[in-house]
């Protein structure tokens, strides 16, 4: 209520969105990504099964597409900046902060290719839908450069604040899933791998999974 | 039989469960997305407002600076010279202060002090 009260008596209402949007859409990245790491059998309790944790994997994963749909629509009519639409996909190509902006171009590529496999993934296959998917990973590291590289709120003690939470938080994650992976039993020789029938199982989404 | 049935209403029931979580938290995390949106865009408007009232500050007292200047330079020349007189006495008064033995009193100092103010107003 006040936010729209302040907003609508300024000038800057698409320079602010594009700062606000572009936090929430880190914060929510890095649930999206926090989740897809630490999302394994070992997480799985009673009361939260695995498909409740895949579901919010991929909810948050597009709700931080939304955001960031947003955040690029607001920067693209901003007239404070010069910055067009072929700026936003091919990186290092804007003339305002070349190398800050294509680490954010980066991140949009990476995700939309993400997101696109994602839908497609029947008829692409898994392993390539998987090797696809790994690159999800790699947009959170580069969203975070973009964001210490150039945003607006890069030096005010919040957004470290937020930024050193949103890094501590996904480090835990990794770590806690190379430990479950490293106390994993080695398989026992001559044992077989699961037939690939199990492994696409895994892969379903819960909808498909509950028939 | 009756095993097998109870254990499908068993997971029946749990997944309605899960399914009825995952939703919830998927709201909680919209409404939160939309909240945060709102703080930080609060933030900005207060920082953006804060820092528009601090310059409209600063150039309000520079022009009464510039004024109360100009009106009391009739003469500029002379009023120079006499700030120039000042300077090089204050100069003088600290580097004489700075070349102060330990063993003389603050009482020199605070009347080389006190002769800057004389030269300050002769001129």
């Amino acid at each position: 209520m006040l936010a729209a009260a302040t907003v609508s008596s300024s000038p800057s209402v698409l320079w602010y969105l594009t700062r606000a949007t572009g936090v929430v859409t880190l914060v929510l990245l890095t649930l999206a990504v926090t989740l897809g790491v630490a999302n394994r059998k070992r997480f799985e309790t009673n009361r939260v099964p695995r498909f409740v944790i895949d579901t919010l994997h991929r909810n948050a994963a597009l709700l931080a597409v939304v955001f960031l749909l947003v955040h690029i629509a607001t920067t693209l009519l901003d007239s404070y900046v010069n910055i067009d639409l072929i700026n936003v996909i091919l990186p290092f190509s804007a003339s305002y902060k070349p190398l800050w902006l294509g680490f954010g171009a980066i991140a949009f590529d990476l995700l939309i290719a993400v997101a696109l496999t994602s839908v497609l993934r029947r008829r692409l296959g898994y392993r390539i839908w998987r090797a696809t998917h790994w690159l999800a990973y790699l947009s959170w590291p580069v969203a975070i450069v973009h964001g210490v590289g150039i945003g607006s709120d890069r030096h005010s003690s919040w957004m470290l604040a937020l930024t050193g939470a949103c890094v501590l938080i996904v480090a835990a994650a990794i770590v806690a899933r190379l430990r479950q992976h490293s106390l994993q039993p080695p398989r026992p020789q001559g044992s077989r791998r699961p037939e690939r029938s199990s492994n696409r199982i895994s892969v379903l989404t819960p909808a498909a999974k509950q028939r | 039989m009756k095993k097998r049935a109870l254990n499908r209403r068993e997971g029946a029931a749990r997944r309605g469960a899960g399914l009825k979580l995952a939703s919830c938290a998927t709201n909680l995390m919209i409404a939160s997305a939309i909240g945060m949106t709102g703080a930080v865009t609060d933030v900005a408007a207060h920082e953006y407002n804060a820092q528009n009232a601090d310059a409209a500050a600063r150039s309000t007292t520079s022009n009464s600076a510039r004024s109360t200047t100009s009106n009391s330079a009739q003469g500029a020349t002379s009023t120079s010279r006499a700030s120039a007189a000042t300077t090089t006495a204050a100069t003088t008064t600290t580097t004489s202060s700075n070349l102060l033995s330990p063993s003389q009193t603050p009482t020199a100092a605070s009347s080389s002090s006190s002769s800057t103010q004389t030269v300050s107003g002769g001129s």
